[in-house]
């Protein structure tokens, strides 16, 4: 069943999950950071990184919820799950996006970890993504790439590349990092891609090659598929504006999700986090 | 059919749209910037030269697949449905400024004879192609429509004067307008440039001719028609600004809608084009 009543969100309603990650390492201006390896309450223990499953992992939350995703439970058979509120204290001047965090990836496919200080294009040969991409499927429409550091980079601002298809098998063109790296880019520091000037380019189904144009000396990162499922815009001082059914869009949440959240920094500073997370199911 | 509730909107509600255009840009106090060609989600649009008439732009809905790259993705509704803007949210600047959200109807780097000449001072032909059917009325007459001069390549150290002549949307033809900001001396590229309307205009249905008053001895730019759909406006500071149902006033997006923004700095410092587009069906 869909909702499509008022009536049907507050029917539908589930326990809240209160939120709180604990600071990670400060934000820089104008940058894109992940909350996955903030740990926190209600467990939100920190996220874990893999670095030596070839093809990478598919994230599912159906048998148990994984460490660092916000807690979601599948609905029961016939039932469909939706966000239904989401608040975020955060920084100042901050966009907050929760995603789904479909797959992530630190390693090659032949299990090596992905080298930082490598600019040889490195194979990676992707997993099919879980069926959870915009319309319930693997072919990977409105899903995402990112770069997310696992352990602070060394000195060195790369570029990173990735090679692919987009969700009509088209390859991916030019599908470089959107948001310039830093050196010495913290644990968390997250750099999405773009997803290439493909005439209809609107997601990536898989990764075939990552390469980074210059070394980072030292440090680790996994590549992480996912899908936006949500935006809150902070008023002045960081608090969020709630996301109710309408303000937040009302997404659909599939079974198996791992939602967790990136956000957008205006400012350099601590990122500590404070919220709530509601889904209605009906 | 059409929307008159707040359920039949959440029920309507579609994917998010992300936009990051890539972090950091400078812009300049008093000036409008278009984000059309910047690279990042969406990926950089292309501006057309050698059209003669220039190009009326349409995204259509056609196995996810659109066909305008620059602008924010938008899949028509199945048909007997009604597209609304739903939500849609930016980063502040630090500084303050306004963004416009506008549907871009057209666009023309050339004239009758070939690209438009940024050295020549005499009138250009240029003679527009009808517009697709999306001014205020879902007509091709132009209601509501704008014409600007986006610059895709900085110009020389000089501070041109922009005439066009133009039919309005009643009709009346042998029309002339300029520039309503003062272009800057070395206008740079990204920078647009509306013109203004006589007294008593509602739009522009045609361009019919292009006139600079002093030559640029580099650079390049084109004209662009765009009917601004919502105006949301930026506090200083660390805040992010919104538009929901309500405070958005709910405008309906046609078939075919190319959106992009528009963004007016007040002062000259950074801004950070990343945000969400969300809309509705029913």
């Amino acid at each position: 069943m869909t909702i499509t009543t008022f009536d049907g969100v507050l029917a539908g309603a589930q326990k809240t999950q209160y939120l709180h990650f604990v600071s990670g390492a400060s934000s820089s201006t104008n940058k894109m950071f992940s909350h996955w390896n903030n740990g926190g309450t209600n467990n939100l223990s920190n996220g874990k990184y893999d670095i030596t499953t070839a093809g990478g992992v598919v994230l599912n939350s159906t048998p148990s919820l994984i460490d660092g995703m916000i807690p979601h439970f599948d609905p029961a058979p016939g039932k469909i799950a939706y966000v239904s509120r989401f608040a975020i204290k955060s920084n100042p001047g901050s966009v907050i996006m929760l995603a789904d965090r479909l797959w992530h990836c630190g390693c090659t496919n032949t299990g090596t970890q992905l080298s930082v200080t490598s600019t040889a294009v490195q194979n990676v040969a992707s997993v099919t993504w879980p069926p959870r991409d915009e319309i319930g499927s693997t072919n990977g429409v409105g899903v995402f790439i990112g770069v997310e550091v696992g352990s602070v980079l060394g000195a060195g601002v790369p570029v990173y590349s990735i090679t692919g298809y987009d969700q009509n098998k088209q390859a991916l063109v030019n599908a470089q990092n959107t948001n310039i790296t830093i050196t010495t880019a913290p644990q968390g520091f997250f750099m999405p891609f773009r997803n290439g000037a493909n005439t209809g380019s609107q997601g990536v189904s898989n990764v075939t090659t990552f390469t980074g144009s210059v070394s980072s000396t030292s440090g680790m990162i996994v590549l992480v598929a996912y899908r936006p499922l949500m935006y809150l815009s902070p008023i002045s001082g960081g608090t969020s504006i709630t996301g109710d059914p309408i303000i937040g869009g009302f997404p659909q949440i599939y079974n198996g999700a791992v939602p967790f959240i990136l956000e957008f920094t205006q400012t350099a500073a601590a990122r500590s986090m404070y919220g709530t997370y509601t889904e209605t199911q009906g | 059919m059409v929307i008159t509730t707040l359920e039949q909107a959440m029920a309507g509600m579609q994917p998010v749209r992300t936009i990051n255009k890539g972090g950091s840009q400078t812009a300049a106090a008093g000036q409008w910037f278009s984000s059309f060609t910047y690279p990042g989600t969406p990926d950089a649009g292309q501006f057309d030269t050698t059209t003669a008439g220039g190009v009326a732009l349409v995204q259509s809905n056609n196995g996810f697949s659109m066909v305008v790259t620059g602008c924010i993705p938008h899949y028509d509704p199945p048909s007997g449905k009604t597209a609304y803007l739903a939500n849609f949210g930016l980063q502040s600047p630090a500084d303050g400024g306004i963004y416009v959200l506008a549907d871009r109807l057209w666009h023309c780097g050339a004239n009758t004879t070939g690209t438009i000449v940024t050295t020549a001072t005499g009138v250009q032909t240029i003679d527009s192609v009808a517009w697709p059917a999306r001014d205020n009325n879902g007509s091709a007459n132009g209601a509501g429509v704008m014409v600007g001069v986006e610059v895709t390549i900085t110009l020389s150290a000089v501070v041109p004067t922009f005439t066009i002549t133009y039919v309005n949307s009643d009709g009346v033809v042998g029309l002339s307008t300029s520039n309503l900001n003062p272009v800057p001396s070395g206008s740079t590229a990204t920078q647009f440039h509306p013109f203004d309307q006589n007294n008593g205009d509602r739009g522009v249905q045609n361009v019919t001719t292009f006139q600079s008053s002093t030559s640029s001895a580099v650079g390049s730019y084109g004209l662009v028609a765009y009917r601004p759909i919502v105006q949301i406006d930026c506090p200083a500071g660390d805040s992010v600004t919104a538009g929901d149902l309500l405070s958005g006033g709910f405008p309906q997006i046609y078939n075919g809608a190319c959106p992009f923004i528009l963004f007016l700095s007040l002062t000259t410092g950074q801004w950070s084009p990343f945000g969400y587009y969300q809309e509705t069906w029913g």
